[in-house]
């Protein structure tokens, strides 16, 4: 900022000289030239009204002649004034509105607001690297659930973009390069809220910059990175990178999910998706011959995941130097039907069309259900504006970089119980998922759950913390009945419950709930704005515990004793 | 030779001279202070003030700052002086004049003081 006002004031230094000039000339020639006052005596301007006189007229204005009618001398000198001081100040004008205008000069302004901004938040924060389509997803997430986020981008189109958004909360965002520290720390890492870095860049190498600078700034806090390359993955987590997200591997284990039991893939997508969506039904990937076209990041991870569960898997692939020699594979894109009736598509069950262009992706998909209508299909769509295009086909499950991340990280930050709600249910049967589906799909209408997270503290809970300070027992149950009619119960699911290290997977109703819990619930965001009246006020408590409003002032208290001690009697 | 150098030392030091051709003189004697002398003292000064605009050095931030407080003594003393003869007609009386001198004398000071970190500087970027 300093460099910048300094460079301003040099260049006005022309203009501002320019301006003592015209006014010292235009005044001391006033003073000079010979008047008469109105009892024909000489006499000439003192500077006080030469000053006054040039004032008026070199910004125009022209009050007249003042103090006595001028004389030709004067009306001379006057006029020469005049075009030199108008002049002067139309230069000195342009040049300084020129300088304000100055591009670097407004981008440094910018900069200035943004620092100021993010040294005055008051909430926890996260920083996140990037605005691409994950970053815009995952910060829209956030914003619904009011968690505050600083963003920056080495794009401009991208910063204009979170510019015309509209959010529950203001979110900054800067235009800056990642890979300078200097910008991670104007974006708040050294402030005592920040809670988080999260890189999304579509640069690996970016994204390592960050989490190295993220740890050597603020050592403590967790980062979150994309990378995807397993190099670039080993690297980070060398130096403790807290969880790295590769979409590739994420969506294997996804797809491993959807192999091992469809019902947890389907949960898992309905827990971490936006709410208020149709439900859909779960992908019954089938056994057998699958077809997977192009052999990269992508095709290893599935083929890999796929021969875990015993499938046999036929590759094709345009570049045999991606091969290496390591397996077969047929050579060809798989666009066309020729390569795929080498392939034996005909006895095949499934196609993966995992290839980096997504003009290849639809058209090796096209072919294929020319051949055989009833393939299960699996996509990858690299672009993001493409999208329109995939849903068009009738693909079984799509893969798009952008969306797995948003999804990993958005449930990373928002909803760390889900993920491990997710690690608890792999070790139940088939049948418990299913029945848990069930019951999901009865309370929120055949649409996806809202989730949120509960923690039993002095901040978020008042009114339970403080029955529980005074030795009474309050039941998990308590929280699911309705406010008003107290017998019924509302309808919502405890999916688990968090005490310590410890976790309780469908806590039953009649588990005490202890100082500390962090509860995961399941339904629609209805019902969180009613349980939120159950823990933050304690007649609405008292209520619900015992069916009585309870009565809050001394007065009523005290009559209220007395009433109850009479009766006892 | 520095263009720029030649130029501000110019006006510094005709900022001292003006300054000190109407500080000499009697004290409240008005035939020995001109208005004239005032006015250039005054335009001098403030043409060095702007010439060390944007100066981030650390001596140039030193030099704004003494003639800034020299423009500031030399306006106040141009101000009373207006004041005297137009807006409470006491005219030039000697307790006025000793006034605008003594606020111009002030000035001087500040200026020597811009003359001498001018002199120091030099010597010492002697190349």
């Amino acid at each position: 900022m300093t460099q910048i006002s300094a460079l301003i004031l040099h260049q006005m230094r022309q203009p501002l000289l320019l301006l003592l000039t015209a006014y010292s000339i235009s005044i001391l020639g006033m003073t000079v030239m010979p008047g008469v006052d109105p009892d024909g005596n000489p006499w000439r301007m003192s500077f006080f009204h030469a000053f006054y006189y040039i004032s008026f007229t070199a910004t125009t204005i022209g009050y007249g002649e003042i103090p006595y009618e001028l004389s030709e001398a004067q009306r001379a000198w006057g006029l020469i004034s005049l075009y030199l001081c108008v002049i002067s100040w139309l230069y000195a004008i342009g040049k300084i509105l020129t300088l304000i205008q100055h591009p670097v000069y407004k981008q440094v302004i910018i900069k200035t607001n943004f620092i100021k901004l993010v040294k005055n938040l008051h909430q926890p924060f996260y920083i996140i690297c990037g605005f691409g389509d994950t970053g815009m997803a995952l910060v829209k997430a956030m914003s619904e659930r009011h968690m505050q986020a600083v963003v920056l981008d080495n794009n401009q189109e991208a910063i204009n973009s979170l510019l015309l958004k509209e959010y529950n909360i203001h979110v900054p965002g800067l235009l800056a390069d990642v890979n300078h520290p200097k910008n991670l720390i104007n974006a708040g890492i050294q402030h005592p809220l920040c809670q988080g870095v999260i890189g999304l860049t579509n640069d690996n190498e970016a994204n390592l910059k960050i989490a190295v600078s993220a740890k050597l700034l603020r050592p403590n806090i967790p980062v979150i990175c994309r990378s995807d390359s397993d190099e670039v993955s080993r690297n980070l987590s060398s130096f403790d990178t807290d969880h790295i997200i590769n979409p590739y591997q994420t969506f294997a284990e996804n797809l491993q999910m959807a192999l091992h039991m469809p019902g947890l893939y389907l949960l898992y997508y309905w827990l971490t998706g936006t709410p208020n969506q149709t439900l859909a039904d779960p992908p019954y990937p089938p056994k057998g011959l699958w077809i997977v076209c192009g052999y990269g990041r992508f095709g290893k991870y599935i083929e890999k995941t796929l021969q875990q569960y015993g499938m046999f898997v036929t590759i094709i692939e345009a570049n045999p130097s991606i091969m290496k020699g390591e397996r077969e594979f047929i050579h060809g894109i798989g666009t066309e039907e020729v390569t795929l009736r080498t392939a034996s598509i005909e006895n095949a069950v499934a196609i993966v069309a995992g290839t980096d262009n997504d003009s290849n992706n639809l058209s090796i998909i096209m072919t294929a259900k020319h051949i055989k209508p009833e393939l299960f299909v699996i996509a990858r769509q690299n672009q993001h504006n493409n999208k329109i295009l995939f849903d068009n086909l009738a693909i079984d499950i799509l893969m798009q970089p952008g969306e797995v991340i948003a999804r990993r990280t958005r449930s990373l930050l928002t909803l760390p119980l889900v993920y491990e709600f997710i690690l608890q249910a792999k070790q139940q049967t088939e049948e418990w998922i299913n029945i848990l589906i069930s019951r999901i799909c009865a309370i929120t209408n055949d649409q996806t759950p809202y989730i949120w997270t509960v923690e039993i503290s002095k901040n978020t809970a008042p009114a339970i913390v403080e029955l529980l300070e005074k030795q009474q027992y309050i039941a998990l149950g308590v929280l699911e009945q309705d406010l008003h009619f107290r017998r019924l119960s509302q309808y919502c699911i405890v999916l688990l419950l968090q005490r310590q290290q410890e976790y309780i997977l469908l806590p039953e109703a009649n588990t005490f709930l202890e100082i500390g819990d962090k509860i995961l619930f399941c339904s629609t965001p209805h019902f969180e704005a009613s349980i939120e009246w159950t823990l933050n006020n304690s007649s609405t408590l008292n209520y619900i515990l015992t069916g009585r409003e309870g009565s809050d002032g001394i007065i009523w208290h005290w009559l209220d004793q007395k009433w109850q001690q009479s009766k006892s009697t | 030779m520095n263009h720029e150098k030649v130029i501000f030392s110019f006006f510094i030091v005709l900022a001292l001279t003006l300054n000190f051709g109407f500080v000499i003189g009697d004290i409240d004697k008005p035939e020995h202070h001109s208005v004239y002398s005032l006015f250039f003292a005054i335009i001098i000064n403030l043409a060095a003030t702007i010439l060390k605009f944007g100066d981030r050095s650390q001596l140039g931030a030193m030099l704004l700052a003494t003639s800034l407080v020299a423009d500031l003594q030399l306006l106040a003393a141009a101000i009373i002086w207006g004041l005297a003869e137009h807006v409470f007609a006491v005219g030039l009386s000697p307790l006025i004049l000793a006034t605008v001198v003594e606020l111009s004398a002030g000035a001087l000071v500040a200026n020597v003081i811009s003359v001498i970190l001018l002199l120091i500087e030099t010597t010492l970027l002697h190349r």
